[in-house]
């Protein structure tokens, strides 16, 4: 952060006015605006029937679509953005399949690129990241309170109207959240939109490093970027602060019978599960397949076992390392909350947050290349990244592992005679084991999928699973080779979500009650 | 050392002096605590000492300051000002900054809700802190804990299968076991129920004199107080109100707050002159307790506890009159609120004897200890 502004402070007032025009920097935040807005509102539309649906009402299936609703997630939404642009790119799959139908050839009748640019982006991202705004709602709508609604009911209100006047403005404080989610990550998404080849701010500055401009004017724009990020962190901030219901929930939710009309939202969640789900992973599946020959593709995975080394070690370590440090903030805030320092601490990492890959990524580059020259092109720069970016989440989860624990069983433990680090080993870590497990395996998938800031500081050659789906897919285009990389990336972040559910069931034994007597 | 208090009366001044006849396991000086964050100090100025053996209460409305008087002295916190001393060791002077954290301190603490290890049995529990001791040794001190506590025949169980008597054993005998210098027990009957609190106190009382273990206990109960402590120390807004022994405090309270605090108190205008104190309950007569600076005569609080006022069917006309406005039967006894003819004034009484509401009766006050104090507005209601 401090980088980027001692950068920006270098460029001349004229010279940076002189580069945004030439980068045309309003037509930039006017595109990237109508980006973030459409993705928003187009995962509203997914998300939000989707989790109403499945929370209240008998619609046919509803368990099942329930468990499918955070799924998503577990596909980067570069991947998602490669698999679509397979599908519907001109000569992509579906061009091919309808020529074929018709008998003729690709080239003889064009196909409207459906994909690239910003409907595209904007339809690929609002997909992939429908899952915020399904967690938010669902989870809000399981807490809603449903005396609240028979009160309506009892003076008065149809059902129509008790949704429009009670469900849906207690439903608002979670589809801000989610929604300015969305918001945000379409603003500093990288991958997405670099796939789809269209400008975006984190795109520009990209090109505008790669092509070797002076970092100053890339650090103004990372700058422009940022004021953009913490003008929507404020606003949540706000929006929350103002609007905050929060009640117990006393009963189950009450189920809405929906009649013949059950079979319409079935109908939508099928095509919404398609859309999130089945297509993509299908298009990958399919592109595996037009590999010329299994040997080939065998060749082409023990390629990719250096890529998959690179990729598992730098997330083992970001984990390893985010776990310890988190841990040890985490239990400060646990035991002293009011600890200043602790709090001060906590915030700088919520920062790293708030800071967008691209921007990172960059800065880092200019700091270890001017400070810390022997580290600079080492895989450390990127560990260092990771910590940076995913400290915030990790905090948030260790800090949740914590507060199930009553801090006084480390007092205990310290009045019969244990210093900090032994109470730590025989007291909390065996009490907080299953969370802490579930916070390292989150920082381990979010490192796992990263892809701007390591596209930026990884060293030369050093690449990724994110980074190989990456530039595979920029040189070559969506072929099957980077089908097989993404497919490698998503069974490698599956199977770390099957060691959170299995984590998750596992209890320390002789624990399932509290110690306090009711 | 010893500051007199601003409210210190003579017997609270003589316990004090006997105090430094004793050997003192936990010596506070002059201790102070403001959190931050708040700009009132939680506790404030607080000296006091724990007697070998002997079993101290601090006593208090929640807010008062006890609990953290508590974890100062455990080490969970730091005085801003002041001293604490362990054994004749200074274990946290502010002044100096020197502290020693809670593990080194050898001070067991009973937690309010228990902190059992809830991933450990009982018996793990309770040898949690016999780290230092060989296997054989530790094996001895478990079975002889879980014989004095009753524990035995729950050894294997965990906490969450005990009920809410067995935990608070379990809790005592694990902060026992590595025999600590002196005990601390933080509200550790407040979760309890009320009909088995009574003999737990009994119990706990009877364990911790058989082995010789010094305590203190925080409670907001004054019963509590009264049934377990050998003396107590009241708290109020950060700071003692009075210390002493339970019969001490309830004869001879130091002022209007702690005699209210340690049981129902009323308080009638009087008048002191001459060594004579006249109220609208007549001319007293007896041993006076003057809470004040010393004045010769003038207007006090007298403090009358509703056993001291004793009511009689009205006959006599002359003597003072008034009304039954209500009556709340409490077994043996009822407590009656009466009405002052003359002044108007509401009193509690405690008679075993039958009258109406309505009813004039006449009354008579018997005070063990004549107690003033100066005169306070608020404390005309009683």
């Amino acid at each position: 952060m401090v980088y980027i502004l001692w950068q920006a402070t270098q460029l001349d007032q004229a010279d940076l006015i002189q580069t945004f025009q030439r980068l045309k920097v309003v037509e930039l935040v006017w595109q990237t605006f109508l980006l973030a807005t459409f993705a928003t509102a187009w995962a509203i539309l997914l998300a939000a029937p989707w989790a109403w649906l499945v929370a209240r009402t008998d619609v046919p299936g509803r368990t099942f679509f329930r468990l499918l609703g955070p799924l998503p997630l577990a596909v980067p939404p570069y991947v998602g953005a490669l698999a679509y642009a397979a599908l519907l790119t001109p000569g992509g799959i579906l061009h091919t399949f309808l020529a074929q139908q018709a008998g003729v050839k690709t080239f003889q009748h064009p196909f409207p690129d459906l994909i690239h640019g910003l409907g595209g982006s904007a339809f690929v991202l609002g997909i992939f990241t429908s899952p915020y705004i399904f967690s938010n709602i669902y989870s809000a709508l399981q807490r809603l309170d449903p005396s609240l609604e028979e009160a309506a009911r009892s003076l008065g209100y149809g059902p129509w109207r008790v949704f429009w006047r009670v469900t849906f403005p207690m439903m608002r404080p979670a589809l801000t959240a989610g929604g300015l989610l969305v918001f945000l990550y379409a603003w500093v998404d990288f991958g997405v939109v670099s796939l789809l080849r269209l400008s975006t701010f984190t795109t520009v500055i990209y090109n505008y490093l790669l092509a070797g401009f002076n970092l100053a004017a890339s650090a103004g724009l990372c700058l422009l970027l940022m004021a953009v990020v913490w003008l929507v962190l404020l606003g949540q901030r706000y929006a929350l602060g103002k609007a905050h219901y929060s009640q117990a929930r006393s009963q189950p939710p009450v189920i809405i019978k929906l009649g013949i009309w059950r079979w319409f939202g079935l109908a939508f969640l099928v095509l919404a599960v398609t859309l999130t789900l089945v297509l993509p992973l299908g298009v990958l599946l399919y592109q595996v397949l037009r590999f010329s020959s299994f040997q080939a593709f065998i060749n082409f995975l023990i390629a990719q076992l250096g890529y998959t080394g690179n990729t598992l070690l730098l997330a083992l370590g970001s984990a390893t390392l985010l776990i310890i440090l988190t841990g040890v903030v985490g239990r400060l805030l646990w035991r002293k909350p009011r600890d200043r320092s602790a709090r001060f601490t906590e915030n700088v990492l919520q920062a790293g947050y708030a800071i967008p890959g691209t921007v990172l990524g960059l800065s880092l580059v200019g700091l270890s290349i001017n400070l810390f020259p022997a580290l600079y092109g080492t895989p450390f720069v990127v560990l260092f990244a990771y910590v940076v970016l995913f400290a915030a989440p990790a905090l948030q989860s260790v800090k949740a592992a914590l507060a199930g624990i009553s801090p006084t069983l480390e007092e205990a433990a310290q009045s019969l005679g244990d210093g900090p680090l032994r109470t730590s080993l025989r007291v909390t870590i065996p009490l907080a084991w299953p969370g802490l497990v579930g916070s390292w395996l989150l920082v381990f998938m979010l490192s796992l999928r990263e892809l701007a800031a390591t596209l930026i500081v990884r060293p030369p050659g050093y690449d990724t699973l994110a980074v190989r789906i990456w530039v595979h897919t920029s040189d070559v285009g969506p072929d099957p080779g980077s089908a097989v990389v993404a497919l490698l990336l998503i069974a490698v972040a599956g199977l770390s979500w099957i060691l959170i559910l299995f984590m998750g069931k596992l209890q320390v034994r002789g624990f399932h009650g509290t110690t306090r007597p009711k | 050392m010893v500051q007199l208090d601003r409210n210190e009366t003579p017997v609270a001044a003589a316990v004090k002096d006997e105090t430094q006849a004793w050997s003192e396991v936990i010596r506070l000086d002059n201790v102070s605590k403001t959190y931050s964050g708040s700009s009132r100090p939680a506790v404030d100025n607080i000296s006091f000492g724990l007697k070998s053996g002997e079993l101290l209460a601090l006593l208090g409305p929640s807010g008062c300051g006890k609990t953290t008087t508590l974890r100062l002295i455990a080490g969970f916190e730091r005085p801003d000002r002041g001293q604490i001393q362990v054994k004749g060791q200074p274990v946290a002077a502010a002044g100096l900054s020197w502290w020693q954290p809670p593990e080194k301190r050898q001070l067991g603490v009973v937690f309010q809700d228990y902190a059992l290890f809830p991933h450990l049995t009982v018996s793990q529990n309770i040898v949690f802190g016999l780290r230092r001791v060989s296997r054989q040794a530790a094996k001895e001190r478990l079975a002889e804990l879980l014989k004095v506590t009753g524990l035995t025949d729950f050894s294997h169980k965990y906490p969450h299968q005990l009920s809410g008597g067995q935990q608070q054993r379990v809790a005592l005998a694990r902060a026992m076991a590595p025999r600590p210098m002196a005990l601390l027990l933080d509200e550790a009957f407040n979760s309890l129920d009320t009909t088995i609190r009574s003999a737990m106190h009994q119990e706990v009382r009877s364990i911790l004199k058989a082995e010789g273990i010094s305590a203190i206990l925080v409670t907001h109960d004054q019963a509590e107080a009264f049934e377990l402590a050998d003396r107590m120390a009241v708290l109020n807004s950060g700071r003692i109100e009075q210390i002493g022994t339970p019969q001490g405090v309830f004869r001879q309270p130091a002022n209007h707050f702690v005699a209210q605090f340690v049981g129902r108190a009323n308080f009638l205008p009087a008048r002191l002159e001459q060594g004579r104190v006249e109220s609208e309950l007549g001319r007293l007569s007896g041993q006076i307790n003057l809470n004040a600076d010393a004045v010769e005569a003038g207007d006090f609080d007298l403090l009358l506890r509703p056993h001291e006022i004793e009511l009689f069917p009205a006959s006599n006309e002359t003597g003072p009159v008034a009304t039954v406005a209500s009556r709340i039967y409490a077994g043996a006894e009822s407590l009656y609120s009466v009405q002052l003819s003359s002044t108007g004034q509401i009193l509690e009484a405690a008679s075993s004897k039958d009258f109406s509401i309505g009813q004039k009766v006449n009354l008579a006050a018997k005070p063990d200890v004549i107690n003033l104090y100066p005169r306070e507005a608020k404390g005309l209601a009683g």
